[in-house]
């Protein structure tokens, strides 16, 4: 697992590429949080095929819908 | 503003959408999140969230079923007045697109002057290369590092100082963190 300090520089490092190349982090980032989405719908699909996946997913739903927001 | 359609992402496609038809009724924020992610922030989130002016039963009918209309379903009720209760009960409601659970609209009325005050700064970043108001970056920073706090949140703060470090504004950031302290803490 990456320590603090590699993560906080990790993310200096990213923040700098963006900011200096403001006409190539795009792609790379777009590839990158669809992939995390792709993923996710992958993943629920699977779910919902298995025993008690419905379920599950409705359990999963209910969670959110009465959040309160902290912001 | 200048774009490559083909640059835009789930999130992205998702939340310009959203926004097009909130624009239609009312003036609204995206703040958070999203704004750290639109800004090149490498994270996932399941949501976004969006602030919009207090608006009446009436002009939130017309919102609600605008959305409705063009494809996005609420997670809470589908009818507009419960929506509504949710809203004055400062608590968000939650859009998706019909059919797909994520990802979701996270949306509050302003309920106080701090998000008055985010609402009548709101600026567009060209950097993020979308068609979408923004909280001001500043605003942004300094809930991060007030009030929202987590190693996330504060991670966001760290990436958005370094990418606008040009609109860093520490007597800004020092006097919302003040207000932050006043109505929300």
């Amino acid at each position: 697992m990456m320590k603090r300090t590699e993560h906080s520089e990790q993310i200096q490092r990213w923040a700098n590429f963006v900011r200096d190349n403001p006409d190539k982090w795009k792609p790379i980032h777009t590839k990158f949080i669809n992939a995390i989405f792709e993923k996710q719908d992958e993943f629920l699909k699977e779910m919902n095929k298995t025993k008690k996946g419905r379920e599950k997913l409705e359990k999963l739903s209910a969670l959110k819908k009465g959040a309160k927001s902290r912001l | 503003m200048e774009r490559s359609i083909r640059d835009r992402n789930i999130l992205d496609k998702f939340c310009e959408d959203f926004c097009h038809i909130i624009e239609r009724h009312c003036r609204y924020i995206v703040v958070s999140g999203f704004l750290a992610i639109a800004s090149g922030r490498t994270r996932g989130t399941e949501d976004i969230d969006m602030i919009i002016e207090r608006v009446n039963l009436d002009k939130f009918k017309k919102i609600f079923f605008d959305l409705l209309t063009n494809g996005f379903v609420c997670m809470q009720s589908n009818k507009p007045e419960i929506a509504y209760e949710y809203l004055q009960d400062n608590t968000s409601v939650r859009f998706t697109r019909k059919d797909k659970p994520l990802p979701e609209m996270e949306v509050k009325l302003a309920k106080d002057l701090l998000d008055e005050y985010q609402i009548n700064n709101r600026e567009k970043l060209k950097l993020t290369k979308l068609d979408v108001w923004f909280s001001n970056i500043n605003v942004n920073v300094a809930f991060k590092e007030e009030l929202l706090k987590s190693p996330k949140d504060l991670e966001d703060a760290q990436h958005l100082r370094i990418v606008y470090s040009e609109k860093m504004n520490e007597a800004e950031i020092d006097r919302i963190k003040a207000l932050i302290r006043r109505y929300r803490l």
